[in-house]
C-alpha cells in the first residue's frame, strides 16, 4: 500500500500522531562551532530535516549511552515506558544496523530485556536516500540506500511529495488520514535514484566472513593503524558498535557504551592486557565487523554509513583498510572464507 | 611574504626524498590524503618514492608531534607546524625524545589551520626548533594575535552556564585526550578505579570532572595548539580551560611551554619570589 | 527469561584466609538468600559467576567448590583491584550479589572412565579444585581412573586449600604432589616450575589420560607446550582462560577472541581449540 502527502499534510499527520506518540526525527542542532543533524525528540514537525544523513546514528534510542538497570538485585521491574515513540526518517544504513543489534540483543539464546523493551516501544518510519555523501558506501556492501523493507513504513520524499510505502499493514492505521498513492510514481522515483547511486565507484571483492586466521595474522595491521589515536569516536558514532560496560552509582547499576579502541577495555586488574597495542585494537574492530560477527550471525557488522570516517580526528578511512585486506587476500590467493 | 601551499608541499617532498634516499631517517611523518575521501590524514612513509604523496595545506590540522612517542628508538623526520615544534621542544625538555633521532622539517610562517580557533591566538608562526624549514619565515611584528576574552568578560554564572552547555554534549570518546600532545600518561585518571576519579556516566558531573581534571593537568604544559578542539566531534570548546591556564602561566610567571628544549617545565621550576595568588591568603 | 544482568543476593557464610603473607587470597563460602534460587541453582566445574559488591562493582570468579555440595558454593579471591579489595573487606554474614553460572565448564563427561592429571598454579587451582572434589567425591570416584596432581605455588606460605590435602591424598588411586618456585626451609616437597617436573614426577604416558591445567598465563603456556612436546594429543590438554569477562553472555565484547567469546564459548578450552584461535589471551 502507498499513501501520499504534501508537506502540509505531513505536518498535520505528525501533529496528530504526536498526541499519541513521542516523535523523534532528525533535527538541526547547533553544537558550538559545528552544525549537526541529530535524531532528537521533537516538539513540532517544523524542526525535522530530511536533508542528509544525520551525523549520529539512532542507536542511542535502542542502546542508550547510559542506561540505569534500576536496582542491583534480580527480579526488579524495568521502567515501562508507556508512551510509544515513532522514530521518523531512518535510512537504510541505520535500518540494516538495527539488524546487527537484533542479532546480538535478541539472540535465540539470550534476550536483552532493556533492548527488547526499547525495540518494542519504537515504531520506525524509514527514509529513502536521495543521494550519498563522499564517505558512505552501503551499496558496496549490498545494502540498497533507496528502498528497504525492514521498517514497517518507508518514506520517499521528492520535492513537496511524500510517498509512504507500507510494508507492515499492522501499522497502516498510523497513516489512515492520507490518500492512497500511485505505485507507478514511486517506481519511477526508485528507478531514478537507483541510477544515481549506480555511479558509486568503490568496489570490494572480499570473502565474508574474512578468513579469521589469515586476516588476523596479516602483516599490515601495524601500518594501517599507525595513525589511529585510540579514541572512541568511530565506535561511538558507529550504528552497529554495541560493546558495553557496567558502572555503579550510589548503589545502582548502569550500563554504558564502551569501546574496543580503549586500552582499558580489555585490561585486567593484574595489569595484563591481551590487546596491549593500538594496532591490535584497531584490528579487533575491523575483524569483529567483517569476520567475527559474520561468522557468528551470518551478517556483516558494518553498513557503510561512513560516520567512522566523518568523525575520525585523523580521517582514518575504513575503505582504504578494506582495500588493503582485499589485495592481501587476493595475493594469498584461493583463501576460503570462514 | 606569502607562502603558498604548492611551494611548501614541494619543499617538504624534497627534504623527505633526500632524507630517505640518504638513509638519514627510517621514516617520515607528514600529511597526505586518504585515497577515497581525499581528506587530509597523517602519512607515514619509509621509501623515497613515496615522498610525492606528502602534502601541506590549510587542512593539516593534526598535531603530528604526538606520533613521535611511538618511535622513540628509531630515526624519524617529521613535518612540523610551529605548534608541533613546540610540542617537540616540550617532549625534549621532559626527556621523552632523543634529539639525535629526530629530523624536524619546520613550516615557516604558518598561515593557520582552517577551523582551528587557536590559530587566531597564535604568537608563534615560525618553528621554535628545526633542522630544515619549508616556506618563508614570518616577521613577528606582522602578527596581530587576538586573545579570546569573551569568556573573561562573562560573569561567573554566565561562564558556568556556558561550560554546562558545552560539557553536556561530551560523549566521553576521549578524542581530545588522544589528540593532545600532553596526554601521554600510561594510564589516564579516567581509567583508574583505585583511586576512583570519574564515573562511567556521561552525566554533567562526570563530564565536568573529566574536563576540569584534564585541564588542571595541562597547567604550564598546554601550548594552545587547538588539537583537542579540532578532534572533538561534538564541537565542544575543549580548549577554553587549558588555554586559560596557559594565559595565567604567561601573566604570572612569564612562562610559555614549548619555546625551548632546554627550558625547565613550569612546575619543576620554583622561585621563592614566584607570585602565589590565592595561596594561603 | 529476558536477561537483566542483575544478580541475586547471597550471604557470605564463611571466609577462609588461604594465604596472606605474600599474596592475599581468601575463599568465600556463600549461599543465595532466596531458598528457591538456591534450590534451582546448579553449575559445572569450570564455569564462573559474576560477583557484585554492592555499590562498588562486579568481577568474574570461577567456582572453587564441587557441585556435589548442595548447601553452598565457594570461590577464591586474590586481592588485586577495586572489587577484589572490597570483597576482602567484607565479613561473614554480609550480602553480595551473584549471577551465573556462565561459560561451558570442564568436559566432565569426556573425562569419565579416563585417567586424569591436574596441574594447578597458585589461584589457578581454584577452578581445578571444583573438579578435583567432584571427581574424588565418594559417589563419583569409581567413574574415573587414576588421578594424579601436581600443584605449584610461589612459596610454602602461598599454598591453597591445605584443609583439602588429607582428603585428596587419602583418596583411592590418587597421588598428589606439591612444588614451589624456589627452595625454602622446612619444605619437604618438590621445587621448580611445574613444566620442568612433568616428565619426572607424573606418569603422563598412561593411555587415555586427560590433562587439566590452570594457573597464570605464562605457566599455562609452558605446561601445555611441554605436554604437547611429550606427545600428548592437544585434544586431551584442557585449560581455562581468564579474560576481563563482564556480561557473561558473549555480548559486551571484552573477552572476544576471534569469533569466540571466552565467557560463553569458554572459559574452558582444549589446546586443540586454542591452536585454532588468534593469539590474543
Amino acid at each position: 500500500m502507498i499513501k501520499v502527502a504534501n508537506s502540509e499534510e505531513l505536518e498535520q499527520l505528525l501533529n496528530r500522531l504526536s498526541q499519541d506518540y513521542k516523535i523523534a526525527a532528525p533535527v538541526v542542532k547547533r553544537k558550538g562551532r559545528k552544525e549537526r543533524i541529530e535524531y532528537e525528540y521533537i516538539d513540532s514537525p517544523g524542526e525535522i530535516t530530511l536533508e542528509r544523513q544525520p551525523d549520529s546514528s539512532p542507536k542511542k534510542f535502542f542502546l542508550p549511552q547510559n542506561e540505569r538497570m534500576e536496582v542491583e538485585v534480580a527480579g526488579a521491574p524495568g521502567t515501562e515506558d508507556k508512551q510509544k515513540t515513532i522514530l521518523f526518517g531512518v535510512r537504510s544504513c541505520d535500518l540494516e544496523a538495527l539488524k546487527v543489534l537484533d542479532d546480538v540483543f535478541l539472540d535465540d539464546n539470550y534476550i536483552d530485556a532493556y533492548y527488547q523493551q526499547h525495540r518494542e516501544n519504537i515504531i520506525i518510519i524509514g527514509l529513502s536516500c536521495s543521494e550519498g555523501k563522499p564517505s558512505c558506501f552501503c551499496g558496496t556492501l549490498g545494502i540498497d540506500p533507496v528502498k528497504n523493507d525492514s521498517a514497517p513504513i518507508f518514506l520517499y520524499q521528492r520535492g513537496d511529495r511524500y510517498y509512504f510505502k507500507v510494508y507492515d499493514e499492522e501499522y497502516a492505521y498510523l497513516l489512515e488520514d492520507l490518500p492512497e498513492g500511485d505505485e507507478g510514481e514511486l517506481a519511477e522515483i526508485v528507478e531514478e535514484r537507483a541510477a544515481s547511486f549506480a555511479e558509486n565507484n568503490f568496489t570490494l571483492d572480499l570473502p565474508v566472513p574474512l578468513p579469521e586466521e589469515t586476516t588476523f595474522s596479516a602483516p599490515f595491521w601495524g601500518d594501517l593503524a599507525e595513525k589511529c589515536l585510540g579514541c572512541g569516536v568511530c565506535t561511538y558514532y558507529c550504528p552497529t558498535c554495541y560493546c558495553f560496560g557496567f558502572f555503579w552509582e550510589q548503589g545502582e547499576k548502569s550500563r554504558c557504551w564502551d569501546s574496543c579502541m580503549f586500552a582499558s577495555f580489555t585490561k585486567h586488574a593484574s595489569g595484563h592486557n591481551p590487546r596491549r597495542s593500538q594496532d591490535q585494537r584497531y584490528r579487533q574492530r575491523v575483524m569483529h565487523k567483517y569476520s567475527y560477527h559474520p561468522e557468528n550471525y551470518g551478517r556483516l557488522a558494518c553498513t557503510g554509513c561512513g560516520r567512522c570516517l566523518d568523525n575520525c580526528p585523523v580521517n582514518l578511512d575504513i575503505r582504504s583498510v578494506l582495500k588493503t585486506v582485499e589485495s592481501y587476500l587476493q595475493e594469498k590467493g584461493g583463501v576460503k572464507s570462514g | 611574504m606569502e607562502n603558498n601551499y604548492k611551494k611548501l608541499t614541494e619543499e617538504i617532498r624534497g627534504f623527505a626524498f633526500e632524507l630517505l634516499k640518504d638513509g638519514k631517517v627510517d621514516r617520515v611523518i607528514g600529511y597526505g590524503k586518504e585515497e577515497y575521501s581525499g581528506e587530509v590524514t597523517p602519512l607515514f612513509i619509509t621509501a623515497p618514492d613515496e615522498s610525492n604523496r606528502l602534502i601541506f595545506n590549510s587542512e593539516c590540522s593534526m598535531l603530528l608531534a604526538k606520533y613521535l612517542l611511538n618511535y622513540r628508538e628509531s630515526r624519524v623526520a617529521i613535518v612540523a607546524k610551529p605548534c608541533d615544534t613546540r610540542a617537540i621542544a616540550s617532549y625534549l625538555a621532559e626527556n621523552l625524545l632523543k634529539r639525535e633521532n629526530l629530523v624536524i622539517i619546520g613550516i615557516n610562517g604558518c598561515p593557520g589551520i582552517t577551523g582551528n580557533t587557536a590559530c587566531i591566538e597564535c604568537t608563534v608562526r615560525n618553528p621554535v626548533i628545526f633542522d630544515f624549514t619549508a616556506g618563508e619565515a614570518i616577521d613577528k611584528a606582522e602578527l596581530s594575535p587576538r586573545v579570546a576574552n569573551e569568556l573573561e568578560e562573562m560573569t561567573a554564572a554566565e561562564r558556568l552556564a556556558y561550560f554546562q552547555e558545552e560539557f553536556s554534549r561530551c560523549i566521553r570518546c576521549y578524542a581530545c585526550r588522544e589528540a593532545c600532545y600532553v596526554c601521554y600518561c600510561e594510564e589516564c585518571f579516567t581509567d583508574s578505579n583505585q583511586p576512583f576519579w570519574v564515573g562511567g556516566s556521561v552525566k554533567l558531573k562526570d563530564n565536568f570532572t573529566f574536563h576540569l581534571m584534564r585541564s588542571m593537568h595541562m597547567a604550564g604544559r598546554c601550548i594552545n595548539c587547538g588539537a583537542c578542539e579540532m578532534a572533538c566531534p561534538e564541537g565542544i570548546d575543549v580548549r577554553a580551560l587549558p588555554a586559560k591556564l596557559t594565559r595565567v602561566a604567561r601573566e604570572l610567571y612569564n612562562y610559555e611551554a614549548g619555546m625551548d628544549p632546554e627550558q625547565k617545565t613550569l612546575l619543576t621550576d620554583y622561585d621563592v619570589n614566584d607570585p602565589q595568588p590565592g595561596f594561603l591568603d | 527469561m529476558a536477561e537483566t544482568f542483575l544478580p541475586h543476593k547471597a550471604e557470605i557464610l564463611k571466609i577462609t584466609q588461604e594465604t596472606g603473607s605474600n599474596l592475599n587470597i581468601k575463599t568465600f563460602r556463600v549461599r543465595f538468600v532466596d531458598e528457591e534460587v538456591m534450590k534451582s541453582f546448579s553449575f559445572l566445574p569450570g564455569q564462573f559467576m559474576e560477583t557484585t559488591v554492592f555499590g562498588v562493582g562486579e568481577a568474574p570468579f570461577g567456582f572453587a567448590s564441587s557441585p556435589t555440595e548442595k548447601d553452598f558454593f565457594e570461590f577464591s579471591v586474590k586481592e588485586t583491584g577495586l572489587v577484589t579489595e572490597a570483597l576482602h573487606n567484607l565479613k561473614e554474614g554480609d550480602l553480595i550479589g551473584i549471577r551465573g553460572p556462565y561459560g561451558n565448564g570442564f568436559p566432565v563427561e569426556k573425562a569419565r572412565g579416563k585417567n586424569i592429571v591436574f596441574i594447578g598454579g597458585g589461584i589457578g587451582l581454584a577452578p581445578l579444585r571444583s573438579l578435583i572434589n567432584y571427581v574424588l567425591d565418594e559417589q563419583n570416584r569409581g567413574e574415573f581412573g587414576r588421578v594424579q596432581m601436581l600443584h605449584a605455588f610461589r612459596s610454602p606460605e602461598d599454598t591453597l586449600y591445605n584443609y583439602d590435602y588429607s582428603f585428596w591424598e587419602g583418596a583411592p588411586n590418587t597421588t598428589v604432589k606439591y612444588t614451589i618456585d624456589n627452595p625454602a626451609e622446612g619444605w619437604e616437597h618438590l621445587v621448580g616450575f611445574p613444566h620442568t617436573l612433568l616428565a619426572s614426577e607424573l606418569e603422563c604416558e598412561l593411555p587415555g589420560t586427560k590433562f587439566f591445567t590452570c594457573g597464570p598465563p605464562i605457566m599455562i603456556k609452558f605446561v601445555t607446550e611441554e605436554l604437547r612436546k611429550m606427545g600428548i594429543a592437544p585434544a586431551d590438554i584442557i585449560t581455562t582462560l581468564e579474560m576481563k569477562m563482564s556480561c557473561g553472555l558473549g555480548k559486551c565484547g571484552r573477552c572476544n577472541i576471534g569469533h569466540k567469546y571466552i565467557c560463553k564459548d569458554g572459559p574452558v578450552f582444549t589446546l586443540e581449540e586454542l591452536d585454532q584461535m588468534p593469539d590474543e589471551f
